[in-house]
């Protein structure tokens, strides 16, 4: 039966050529793709006969690289986002608008005010320049929660999306594993999963861990069961009020702690931990910065007892509402929103406010007045000695890294260091991880993309086998002839 | 009387190969037909005795022989129910009155009516329904056997009896301290009878240096841990490895079967904590499709993925196959001279396997079945002129007499 047998070789030959016709023109429909992976139509024969078993280029260490390095570069850039608009809030220390440059206008017009203590004219500055000094740092404190408020209303959408990919994911999953399990062609399945991976990769740390029949489990990169059969549940409450001493809700994924300080096994990467660390560790160490150098001018302009050294200091030119004392390190939480400046020392605030309450104290009554004489206007000794408070070196809040004991203006020129140095070091991080990224994706798309040279060679050498095999078909037809030619 | 057996001789021979003939008709006919096996016509001489100087010609009988034991190429196709058998084996099908038949044409298509598979000529397939555990059948009859029905596979849901932990314990996670009562935390996705998902939580507690315990409890609600407090201790050796290689962690699932988790493959080395596990079960889901395997298990492949063992397709083979007794629809029916069933399963020994999306094709070459026939033409044109050489020998005598 060889003739037989010669035939229907030939034809399986030629339908295994037009299987194979068609992946390599589903390869060059999917060239531009950046999700595409390559196909390779492989031939499997049996008995003679050949049939076409269609497999995926793919290279699992790459992708997992790749994977890792794209968290890691999404964790950078959310925290860098956070620190830029930081950055904004502490605005040019070259300029007015900085902390740094109010505790100097502040300076500047007590000196000048000290130099002429009658002219009402310069105590007016001061008071105007007190009043910017107690607004830009409220201001200071409520872009700060602002910037928390958003980091916040991120996180929730990162939990949306993260959420929706692993329902997708489901799906897709559940498609590879059952056309596998039938033998059909899941490759393009199995291309949806790796985009669907790839981009749960850029919210959360993820670990792949493939399975038994193309299953895959999906594991943060902490261990927490993200998807094993079914999607486990990311969940995230919104808080929609931010005020200085709130704190964040934190990240649950299949009902554990992921992120905040109690997290049980805590995320490592990706655009939800770059938003977390925003929201709970740089906005709230700036917020205490702030809030220091709060205290910081507090204490300052503090009023002494005059004749009982035993008796507390008070507030004096800045103050916050109801204080009853001056506030020692470290300082209450939210305390550069409330500051202000007294109605004491301002007579269109209140009817027994005068300027000469700057110079001869007494904000908090006869007993801490340092000028004896409140009607003569030479005595300057209380506003010269402000001028020394102002550059003495005091005591801060050694846990915010800025030092122990720096003067006020040293103090708010390092916390906004401190905000630019921060960027600086997450831009750096990003730029790497970027280049990183790049390598990786490059690598992973010289394994699995496709070549388009490759290609086309491909289909000449299919285009010959295809001419072949047809040429075979004609030489047993003709064989075929032949012998019927006998028979007549 | 030797030149009435001569004209005898000629009307033997040429019947003989009118029948040759007649197979040769019948190959080619049938040379795209599924699994038909080419018949082939054997001729064999019956002499007469004969005396010294007087020679008695004899005549030759055909016989029709089939080539059901040769296995005829392998073509695939489209369809996964076609089924083909690659080496020995006969698929066991039934016809509509119910009398078993073997056959080789694997063309199988479900019935609409009956959701049974039916191939073209109308035969039904037959095979046993895997149910709990494994088949046994009587290896000398078809007893047991029913038809494989597409339908009979309903929405099924199976509960979950035993998975996996396995993973890296970090060497370096500290010994817990109160408040705290877990060190790390996993689940796994667990299916009760009835399919309902159930989330198995694990907590892993590291209690001393080497030891961590482990607690089960159902996820999904603040309920009582799944029985009483399941809880086993893992101890490690100075190498990290479990001191105690089986650790088989066993709880019943609420509503659910006995679940055995199998923990030997737990490490406690200085590494980062990594635990995967997985489990068996699944929630209920309708079925997709249906997967043939090539030891002939019939599959239910359900939405979800997961594969359920349906039936088993048995194959039945004779000691003399080529001596079994055709009938119409490429079906075969045992004889005497074929020997009885023997029956077993694909890859068995003695058996092929069966090639999902493959038929059988016919046996038949052309080629050889054209040369048959020239050579027919020319034997039976050689006996006829036998016969008439005869006969004008006999009209030769005859004109004697006048």
């Amino acid at each position: 039966m060889s003739l037989s047998v010669a035939y229907n070789t030939a034809r399986s030959s030629l339908l295994a050529s037009q299987s194979q016709m068609a992946t390599v023109s589903r390869n060059i429909t999917g060239a531009s793709d950046p999700s595409y992976s390559r196909k390779i139509a492989a031939l499997v024969t049996q008995g003679g006969a050949a049939r076409v078993v269609t497999l995926r280029a793919s290279d699992a260490a790459l992708l997992s690289k790749m994977l890792e390095t794209t968290s890691d570069a999404a964790t950078q850039k959310a925290l860098l986002e956070g620190l830029e608009k930081l950055s904004q809030t502490v605005g040019d220390t070259e300029l007015d608008e900085s902390l740094a440059a109010r505790i100097g206008a502040l300076d500047s017009a007590l000196k000048q005010y000290a130099n002429a203590p009658d002219n009402s004219q310069y105590a007016r500055a001061f008071v105007t320049a007190a009043t910017n000094m107690a607004s830009s740092l409220n201001q200071a404190t409520s872009a700060v929660q602002a910037i928390r408020l958003e980091a916040d209303g991120k996180i929730a959408d990162s939990v949306a999306r993260i959420n929706d990919l692993l329902a997708k994911f489901e799906k897709a999953n559940q498609q590879v594993v059952s056309g596998s399990a039938l033998g059909a062609d899941v490759t393009d399945a199995m291309d949806t999963r790796d985009n669907l991976i790839a981009q749960l990769s850029e919210e959360i740390g993820v670990t792949v861990v493939p399975r038994a029949g193309n299953d895959i489990a999906l594991y943060t990169d902490s261990g927490v069961p993200l998807f094993d059969k079914t999607a486990r549940q990311v969940k995230f409450d919104q808080t929609n009020v931010y005020a200085p001493g709130t704190t964040g809700k934190a990240v649950y994924i299949d009902g554990i702690q992921v992120t905040g300080a109690e997290a049980l096994m805590p995320l490592n990467s990706g655009n939800l931990v770059g938003l977390v660390a925003v929201r709970d560790d740089v906005a709230v160490t700036y917020q205490r910065q702030l809030d220091e150098l709060a205290r910081g001018l507090i204490e300052t302009f503090a009023e002494k007892h005059q004749t009982d050294a035993s008796k507390p200091d008070l507030p004096g030119v800045f103050t916050v509402a109801g204080a009853t004392s001056v506030p020692a390190p470290p300082a209450t939480t939210g305390l550069a929103g409330l500051i202000r400046v007294t109605d004491e020392i301002d007579p269109t605030k209140s009817a027994t406010g005068t300027f000469a309450n700057i110079r001869d104290g007494g904000i908090n009554g006869a007993a801490y007045r340092y000028n004896p004489d409140p009607d003569n206007a030479a005595f300057s000794g209380r506003l010269y000695g402000l001028v020394g408070e102002i550059s003495k070196e005091r005591t801060f809040d050694k846990t915010l890294g800025l030092g122990e004991t720096v003067s006020l203006r040293e103090f708010a020129q390092g916390s906004a260091s401190w905000v630019e140095s921060s960027r600086q070091s997450a831009d750096q991080s990003l730029n790497y991880r970027n280049t990183l990224l790049g390598h990786a994706s490059e690598a992973l798309s010289n394994a699995t993309d496709v070549n388009e040279d490759d290609e086309t060679a491909l289909m000449l050498q299919l285009e010959k086998s295809y001419s072949a095999s047809a040429k075979l078909i004609s030489v047993i037809d003709q064989m075929i002839k032949t012998l019927l030619n006998a028979v007549g | 009387m030797s030149l009435y057996g001569v004209l005898r001789s000629g009307v033997s021979g040429m019947n003989a190969q009118s029948n040759k003939l007649g197979t040769v008709a019948e190959n080619i006919q049938n040379s795209s037909t599924t699994g038909y096996k080419r018949a082939s016509t054997e001729f064999s001489s019956l002499i007469l005795p004969s005396s010294e100087g007087n020679y008695n010609s004899g005549s030759v009988t055909s016989r029709v022989r089939y080539t059901i034991a040769d296995q005829g190429p392998i073509a695939y196709t489209t369809s996964a129910s076609d089924l083909a058998i690659s080496g020995n084996g006969f698929f066991v099908v039934t016809d509509p009155s119910g009398s078993p038949y073997l056959t080789r044409a694997g063309n199988f298509v479900k019935d609409g009516r009956t959701g049974n598979l039916v191939n073209a000529y109308g035969f039904t397939l037959m095979g046993y329904k895997l149910g709990a555990g494994a088949v046994n059948p009587s290896l000398n009859s078809l007893d047991g056997v029913e038809p494989v029905n597409m339908s009979s596979f309903a929405m099924q849901a199976s509960g979950s009896t035993k998975g996996s932990f396995k993973g890296n314990l970090p060497d370096g996670e500290p010994v817990i301290a109160p408040p705290a009562t877990v060190s790390k935390q996993s689940s796994l996705q667990v299916y009760d009878k009835v399919g309902n998902p159930i989330k198995i939580d694990i907590a892993l507690t590291k209690t001393s240096a080497t030891e961590w315990t482990i607690a089960v409890s159902n996820g999904t609600s603040s309920e009582p841990l799944v029985p009483a407090t399941p809880s086993m201790v893992l101890k490690f050796d100075g190498d990290g490895q479990l001191d105690v290689p089986s650790s088989v962690l066993s709880f019943t699932i609420p509503g659910g079967e006995t679940f055995d988790l199998d923990m030997a493959g737990m490490t406690q080395l200085a590494g980062e904590y990594n635990v995967t596990g997985e489990a068996n079960g699944n929630a209920p889901s309708a079925v997709k499709d249906v997967e043939f395997a090539s030891d002939g298990t019939v599959y239910a492949v359900y939405e979800d993925g997961t594969r359920v063992g349906a039936y088993r397709i048995p194959l039945a083979n004779v000691s003399s196959p080529d001596n079994l007794s055709p009938r119409a629809g490429n079906v075969y029916e045992t004889t005497a001279a074929s020997g009885g069933y023997q029956v077993g399963f694909p890859e068995m020994s003695g058996f092929g396997s069966i090639a999902s999306g493959a038929l059988e094709g016919s046996n038949v070459d052309i080629g050889t079945e054209l040369t048959a026939m020239i050579e027919a033409q020319t034997s039976y044109t050689a006996n006829s002129k036998v016969f008439q050489t005869g006969s004008e020998l006999l009209d030769v005598l005859m004109n004697l007499k006048r």
